[in-house]
């Protein structure tokens, strides 16, 4: 249904917005394929991060609501991009319930993720938002099967990881160093590798429930409402 | 684009940067450092650690020492603002000459043991210091030059070369960041023999907090090969705000 309301898909490169601050919202955009973020510039000229979206997400489910965008979208990487006109958008979700439920329930767990992000900003040091935000995608791009137990294609950029988290390149720079010394993880070469998952966990403060539909929990054998247990191997923790 | 790493040191124990990071050049790689300092600095006093023993070391990708950035000069506010806000008794000459030493003695300390040209000049351009670096790539006796006009002692720069290299430096003259790309002139090649090359440089006007330019810093980077093509561009750096 939802393909049959969406436009033929087109190929957006990397670095190119799909919709501006300013601009009225037509279409509801869909990653197929490649990241795309959401961001804010500020007057300074520097720019804020605030979302992520990899293949399955939209980009703003709720946006034929608003007159004018608040924010830009743009592609981090190449991507195929689907648009869903906001007509069609509006016809779907008064026809089909089940739809109206899945969409409301994705915009619930965007929120999710951005209190996440909020908790990060204010509460976090560099280590422990850096450390958060690698556990997060990686656990997102896993429960879309884009993952293997250990390892995902990662293609943020450090000034891209930095525009997220509030961080200058360098900053980042060092403290990915720190984390790969650590024996927690590396990344480099659009390439991120997990290495000792429970213990990037417990750096970051990593509690998985924001995430929701993500991650599925093993029947009953979880411990600690979420919390990564110390002795779970990867595989047996995440299930898609 | 080149890759610079940017090694930390507490102290006297440096935490090596392995991989480094790609910027357009050394002023650029300063800048990132530059904007870094004050968030990490603040993460280490949380972290009850001492961020003003710190120093980001600027190294290019082959291990040569480029630039030490030393916290405690960025996070610390110039201190000839603060010794002006407190005259002493026999305030004036005196004063200025403190003001002039501490310069030296900085720019000694940041830009001595470089692999790029520097050279600290007051604003008629006439040479207070230049590095070793800076001397043994132009031929240049850096004691005999003191005094002498930047624009007198590269000898055999000569016609357009010169021209470009004057509008360059009268630029910095009138209080703005010039930058030179692709100037030809000698240089040193990897096996110390002169040969003719490109320099690319930047100089830097220095204020008082009345706006007064009390001098300008060059530093210039020599290549063996045109890094734009070979034509020589002269400019107010991006970013300037002259």
């Amino acid at each position: 249904m939802l393909l049959a309301a969406s436009e033929a898909p087109r190929k957006v490169p990397a670095h190119r917005d799909l919709i501006c601050e300013g601009d009225n919202p037509s279409s509801v955009f869909v990653v197929l394929e490649g990241w795309a973020c959401r961001y804010k510039v500020l007057p300074d000229g520097s720019r804020q991060i605030m979302a992520f979206m990899m293949p399955g997400d939209f980009c703003d489910l709720h946006i034929g609501s608003l007159e004018e965008m608040d924010h830009s979208v743009g592609t981090v990487t190449t991507c195929q991009i689907a648009s869903i006109p906001r007509e069609k958008m509006e016809t779907l979700i008064v026809a089909t319930l089940g739809l109206t439920h899945a969409f409301w329930r994705a915009q619930l767990i965007d929120q999710g993720v951005l209190r996440a992000w909020i908790i990060s900003m204010g509460r976090r040091d560099a280590l422990e938002r850096i450390a958060h935000l690698m556990l997060e995608l990686f656990v997102r791009m896993r429960s879309v099967g884009l993952a293997s137990d250990d390892t995902c294609r990662m293609p943020l950029t450090q000034a891209v990881v930095a525009d997220a988290l509030r961080l200058t390149p360098v900053h980042t720079s060092r403290v990915l160093r720190t984390l790969r010394e650590r024996g927690v993880m590396t990344l480099g070469s659009g390439k991120l590798t997990i290495l000792n998952i429970v213990e990037l966990a417990k750096i970051a403060g990593f509690d998985d429930n924001y995430l929701h539909r993500r991650i599925m929990k093993p029947d009953g054998a979880f411990q600690g409402g979420g919390r990564i247990p110390a002795s779970r191997p990867i595989d047996t923790y995440l299930q898609n | 684009m080149p890759v610079f790493k940017l090694h930390l040191r507490r102290r006297a124990v440096v935490e090596p940067d392995d991989l480094g990071m790609e910027f357009p050049d050394l002023h650029h790689a300063y800048l990132a450092v530059y904007k870094a300092i004050p968030d990490e600095a603040r993460e280490m006093l949380v972290a009850g650690q001492d961020p003003m023993v710190c120093a980001y070391i600027i190294c290019d990708d082959k291990g040569r020492r480029l630039l030490e950035v030393r916290f405690d000069e960025i996070l610390s506010p110039a201190e000839w603002r603060i010794r002006r806000a407190r005259p002493g008794p026999h305030a004036g000459v005196r004063s200025e000459r403190a003001r002039d030493d501490l310069a030296l003695s900085n720019f000694r300390r940041m830009f001595a043991a470089v692999n790029v040209g520097c050279v600290l000049m007051t604003p008629e351009l006439q040479v207070v210091e230049m590095n070793e670096f800076g001397a043994a790539h132009s031929h240049v006796d850096p004691e005999a030059i003191r005094g002498t006009s930047i624009l007198d002692i590269f000898v055999d720069l000569k016609g357009t070369p010169k021209q470009h290299f004057t509008q360059f430096m009268s630029l910095a003259r009138a209080g703005a960041t010039s930058e030179v790309i692709d100037l030809p002139y000698y240089v040193l090649d990897e096996a110390g023999q002169t040969a003719n090359g490109w320099w690319n440089a930047r100089t830097w006007p220095i204020f008082d907090d009345d706006d007064h330019l009390l001098g300008l810093v060059e530093w210039a980077e020599p290549f063996t090969r045109p890094t734009t093509g070979g034509t020589t561009l002269v400019r107010i750096a991006p970013g300037s705000t002259r």
